[in-house]
């Protein structure tokens, strides 16, 4: 059956959203043979400070880049939650960071509040690689990408020195899901 | 990996982790590469370990040894990953060989950049050519033209747009660009389709009349423009692609005559990016040379462009087009050059070594291995202890600066241009000079009419300028005007400056500003109040709200000073909350809070404090961005009291003298707002007092001498006293109590002397501060001789009293140990300890007096002076007064006055214990008071809130802070009155 899957990252500069969107799309074209695109804010929006970063996963063309019906919405911030929840489509996924994202807009879509940025900085020393803790979540949560496909493209992606950090983070992120899972179901 | 990549593999191993992508890519297909290419007897026609011979022709070999389209575009992915990996392989090794004998660096970045640009240019547009001829073969296909729109030399990235002729064979054209997208995810760079998602409609092409009719709408954001006028064709119609240009490149370039509003639109934005980038917080851990400067250059160079028309021409043949048509700003445009190429150069190295990202963070695990390499393959080396990568790091932020500091003198050129070609120009001259006849403009509807197409524009500083200007008729007019509109439409305009506002904070606030300072000369209070709940009612307290508005402080911190000043007190406590919203990252946290300082400053100081403030804005308005760190406003203050101490007697040191004096009072003043210890915050502004005396004294004295000619010597004849409130090292006192003494009956001495004190009088005045001389009223001189003193005390001490009791309170501030001896033993020894018992009967009659006539006037309950009434603090220091001159001591009166007298009277300790605690209360009350409400004595009940939030430590108590307070305050005054008669008695019974 064929797929066709929106994700969107949103939060503040700085946060390495872009990078997250870049490391799935990859992920998914490169090594789990997926259709994706990639896009990311970087015109006067990203001035800003605010940061969004898109992913589009397909078996089939995509047609166009930019997601508009999302199943899967990751909000670090409450603005982002406030101004992006309504892309999201029914049954989808909202992922929002527990201590950031306050009021939980209403909705029939799923939600998962995962302290990603306070785990991030208490169990790894730095709240930087939320971004990648948030990686490993959505990729246990969507289900989409492989776990191996996702751990090959960070480490293609980030700075010589930092594989381990990043894949701890990436780790955390794939533990958090799961028990979120659990606790879920 | 096979043999035959493995030497690829290994010089690939010192690039960074993106390499594993590319290896990955010649691991899986690169066997089947070689099979087929051998297969189908094109091997040799195809280099797949060194620079291609023709890029072109050895792509198309390749893409025809396939067996079907999967295996194809496989075998293209993979050469295409070998080219680039040999590609950047090269290129540094031909940098590095070009950098060891190199005079000029800069000249070998420019053509490494150049020629890598260029070499990977081609690699992508063979690349996208071989794969659409792959995806669109033997199908329908619109006329298209597929750009390059970003810099050559980026390589995390493709920027790309699409222009094709709108027919419906697009629907394949953009299915193609669908699948071209993921393949080059998965083997080269991804492609960005910035300006299909901003200009297009669900598909990644468009065409020239979708552009048109989206142009025509509403103005197109700068960074979709720059693309447009970046738009070099790598495949398809040449000749859409010139159409394209003639219809919409030619909407941006400044016309001949008159104005654009597209033109201007662009350079708006632009202006807008450059200041926004130039003012971003800089983390000194991190650095992003896009922010730090290739970014501002970008949006310089494109704004030059447009105006000189400067077209199709890359970044350094434009910054030469550039210097020979801006022949003054040549030199700036040299250095800026330099700056861009050197980090340039930079970045792109260490995207090679390290990552595609853009902020490196130094200090990072890692980091500072991948910048040795950068470093090394710029050409530096380690040096002693220093290593290269140090050295590059300080050449990188030299860099960063001299190129900034060059958009001060290039950033002008674009806003004069601006300012001259403007379509706001003929309605603001319209409206100014009138017509005779015809419908008048409203110049507030006019604006916000010629504004609508800027929706989004940041810059509008000429505008704002002509409305600050003093007498501004603009601003008469446009206030004139909102007002003359039916309150339908009045509402309407004052949302659209609230609008507008909101996407400009630093232009909402001066204009705030210019209509706040003007407000009474035109009448418009209630209009000001209007606008500016209006403008609030947008605020959402986001957190790139907070950012902007953060980033406006820290680069115009007088600017929200005075908007704060001119608001009223719910406009500054909406504002207050707006900022205190969650904010990201340390350092923008930092800002923020500096801003918060600033802003509660404003919604608790007093009048008294507010003043000092406004002083220090006007004179010092950077410092206003450190008063939410008091150590670093100290390390000024004590920057500013060396500067001070230096070219005594000029105008200068007197400047700075005030600005030491007025920083110091800030920084003690929000010491004591943020609760420190009250000891120690009287203690150190009474030692700043002194100190700001005496050098003033230094500086004084010298002036004289300069203007006499002549050096006078004292010999240390001449004393400063403190008496008062100062005198006691309190705080926060608005008036000086000073008795300046002269120990010598020479005319010259005593003429030189008042003239000196005089001097001081009019510097300390600036202050805000009145100097009140004791004795100079009976004697008709600032400076009092001991020789017209002592008869004074002696004959007449009934008429004496107060100035006794002030000279009592007195410590020297300036002159030597030989005239406080001599004060002590001629005044206060001989006139006043000898006649000890008359001034305690003074005393006590003074005290009982006062109580009788304010019981008179209301009681003791309702008497809320915390000085004159019953248990205030005038008791107070009449006690410590009459025991100085009972015990017949040296010690000056003050907090630690109470500790000497418990130990020479243990007998009375308790009773002096409690005056203790009532002396510290009530000064504190009243030194927190004068800086949150008003410097009075009487303190009114209903202004308690503000210091009740200060003092009261225990806001869930029963009874709210301020009612806390009042019941403090009562119980200290009634602790003293209870044991102030039986005092008095024992003082007037002579004690023992």
């Amino acid at each position: 059956m064929s797929f066709h899957y929106e994700v969107r990252l949103s939060g503040e500069g700085g946060q390495g959203l872009v990078l997250a969107g870049k490391i799935l799309a990859e992920a998914a074209a490169i090594y789990d043979g997926i259709n994706a695109t990639q896009s990311q804010s970087y015109g006067p929006e990203a001035r800003g400070g605010a940061s969004r970063s898109e992913v589009i996963l397909s078996d089939d063309d995509i047609d166009f880049p930019k997601a508009t019906r999302l199943d899967l919405l990751l909000a670090l911030t409450q603005e982002s939650c406030d101004k992006y929840v309504r892309d999201l489509k029914a049954g989808g996924l909202l992922l929002l960071d527990e201590d950031a994202v306050h009021a939980v807009p209403d909705g029939e879509f799923n939600v998962w509040r995962v302290p990603v940025i306070r785990l991030a900085k208490e169990k790894l020393g730095k709240a930087i690689v939320a971004n990648i803790v948030s990686l490993g979540v959505i990729t246990r949560a969507a289900g989409i990408v492989s776990e191996e496909a996702v751990r090959n493209a960070i480490l293609a992606r980030v700075p010589k020195g930092t594989e381990t950090i990043n894949i701890d983070a990436y780790e955390l992120g794939l533990g958090l899901a799961a028990e979120r899972a659990t606790a879920g179901s | 990996m096979i043999r035959y990549f493995r030497r690829v593999e290994q010089r690939a191993a010192e690039l960074g982790n993106h390499r594993r992508k590319y290896l990955h890519g010649i691991e899986r297909e690169g066997r089947r590469l070689i099979d087929r290419l051998e297969a189908s007897g094109r091997f040799d026609r195809v280099h797949l370990r060194r620079r291609a011979v023709d890029l072109a022709d050895e792509m198309s070999c390749v893409s025809q040894s396939g067996r079907d389209e999967k295996e194809r575009l496989a075998l293209l992915g993979c050469f295409y990953a070998l080219h680039f990996l040999i590609l950047n392989i090269r290129s540094i090794d031909t940098l590095r060989l070009s950098i060891t004998d190199a005079t000029d660096r800069i000249a070998v970045y420019e053509r490494f950049l150049r020629r890598t640009g260029d070499e990977y240019s081609r690699l992508v547009r063979e690349y996208v050519r071989h794969l659409l001829r792959i995806f669109l073969s033997g199908r329908p296909k619109p006329e298209f033209v597929i750009c390059a729109v970003g810099t050559r030399i980026h390589q995390d990235d493709v920027d790309l747009g699409i222009i094709d002729d709108g027919t419906e064979a697009r629907v394949e054209l953009n299915r193609a660009i669908g699948r071209m997208a993921t393949e080059m995810i998965r083997w080269a760079s991804a492609p960005d389709f910035y300006l299909s998602e901003h200009v297009g409609a669900e598909g990644y092409t468009v065409s020239i009349d979708e552009y048109c009719s989206r142009l025509d709408e509403r103005v197109l954001d700068f960074v979709s423009v720059t693309e447009i006028l970046a738009a070099t064709p790598l495949v398809g119609s040449r000749a859409l692609f010139e159409k394209f240009s003639r219809k919409i490149h030619d909407r941006y370039y400044a016309p001949r005559h008159g104005s654009n509003k597209e033109h201007e639109a662009y350079l708006r934005g632009l202006l807008g990016e450059i200041n926004a980038l130039l003012w971003w917080p800089q983390n000194p851990h991190i650095i992003n040379p896009k922010h730090d400067l290739l970014r501002p250059v970008t949006a310089l160079l494109w704004g030059f462009r447009t105006i000189y028309d400067v077209r199709h021409v890359g970044t350094w043949k434009t910054f030469r087009e550039l210097s020979r048509l801006m022949r003054r700003h040549r030199a700036a445009l040299s250095r800026l050059e330099e700056s861009y190429t050197f980090v340039e150069t930079f970045r792109h190295l260490y995207q090679q070594f390290a990552a595609q990202e853009e902020e490196i963070e130094v200090t990072a695990p890692g980091e500072q291995a991948s910048l040795q390499q950068v470093a090394e393959a710029m050409g530096y080396q380690d040096a002693g202890a220093i290593r290269a990568w140090q050295h590059l790091l300080v050449h990188y932020h030299e860099r960063v600066e001299a190129g900034r500091e060059c958009f001060d003198e290039l950033v002008p050129e674009i806003s004069t241009h601006v300012q001259r070609t403007t379509v706001f120009g003929p309605i603001v001259r319209e409206r100014l000079r009138p017509r005779q006849s015809g419908p008048r403009i409203n110049v507030a509807q006019g604006i916000l009419e010629r504004r609508r197409y800027f929706q989004g524009i940041k810059y509008w500083k000429d505008l704002i300028e002509v409305i600050e200007q003093p007498g501004s008729p603009l601003l008469a007019a446009l206030v004139e005007d909102i007002r003359s509109l039916d309150e339908e439409p009045r509402r309407e305009v004052v949302q659209g400056f609230a609008e507008w506002g909101s996407e400009t904070f630093l232009t909402a606030l001066r204009l705030m500003i210019a209509i706040g300072e003007r407000r009474r000369e035109l009448e418009c209070e209630p209009l000001f109040k209007e606008l500016n709940d209006a403008f609030l009612e947008t605020l959402t307290g986001s957190p790139d709200e907070i950012r902007r508005i953060a980033t406006v402080f820290v680069h115009n911190p007088a600017i929200v000073h005075r908007y704060l000043t001119h608001i009223d007190e719910d406009g500054r406590r909406r504002f207050h909350a707006v900022l205190a919203g969650r904010v990201f990252g340390g350092e923008l946290t930092a800002w923020r809070d500096r801003l918060l300082a600033l802003s509660s400053v404003h919604l608790t100081g007093s009048r008294y404090l507010m003043r000092t403030l406004e002083r220090v804005c006007r004179e010092k308005p950077e410092y206003l961005i450190d008063m939410a760190e008091l150590d670093h406003l100290g390390q000024m203050a004590r920057g500013l009291q060396a500067g001070a101490m230096r070219s005594l007697g000029t105008p200068r040191q007197m400047e700075a003298l005030g600005e030491y004096y007025d920083v110091e009072f800030l920084r003690t003043s929000l010491s004591a707002l943020r609760g420190d210890r009250f000891e120690e915050v009287n203690e150190h502004f009474s030692n700043v007092c002194d100190h700001y005396l005496e050098l003033l004294f230094d500086s004084c004295k010298a002036l004289i001498d300069r203007e006499r000619n002549h050096r006078i010597l004292t010999h240390d004849r001449l004393g400063v006293f403190a008496s008062g409130g100062h005198g006691r090292r309190r705080a926060f006192q608005d008036d000086w109590d000073l008795v300046v003494v002269l120990a010598s009956d020479s005319d010259e001495l005593f003429e030189y002397s008042n003239r000196i004190v005089a001097r001081m009088n009019r510097e300390i005045t600036k202050r805000g501060l009145m100097v009140q001389y004791h004795f100079a009223d009976r004697f008709g001189a600032l400076v009092t001789k001991i020789s017209e003193i002592e008869p004074f005390l002696l004959d007449t001490p009934s008429e004496a009293f107060v100035e006794m009791a002030q000279i009592l309170g007195a410590r020297m501030v300036v002159g030597s140990g030989r005239v406080e001896s001599l004060v002590f033993e001629r005044i206060i020894e001989r006139c006043i300890f000898a006649q000890a018992k008359t001034f305690i009967d003074m005393a006590i009659d003074e005290i009982r007096s006062r109580h009788a006539y304010r019981e008179a006037r209301g009681g003791w309950r309702n008497d809320s002076d915390v000085k004159e009434c019953r248990g205030g603090l005038r008791d107070l220091e009449m006690i410590m007064l009459m025991w100085k001159v009972h015990d017949r001591l040296r010690d000056p009166i003050g907090d630690s006055f109470w500790s000497v007298l418990m130990e020479r009277h243990p007998e009375h300790e308790p009773v002096f214990r409690d005056f203790r605690r009532a002396n510290a209360f009530l000064n504190r009350f009243r030194d927190i008071y004068r800086l949150t409400v008003a410097p009075v004595n009487r303190l009114r009940r209903e202004d308690f809130d503000r210091p009740a939030s200060i003092m009261i430590k225990n806001p869930d108590a029963a009874e709210s802070p301020a009612e806390q307070l009042q019941a403090s305050f009562l119980w200290h005054r009634e602790r003293v009155a209870t044991h102030i008669d039986g005092m008095l008695d024992l003082l007037a019974d002579g004690v023992r």
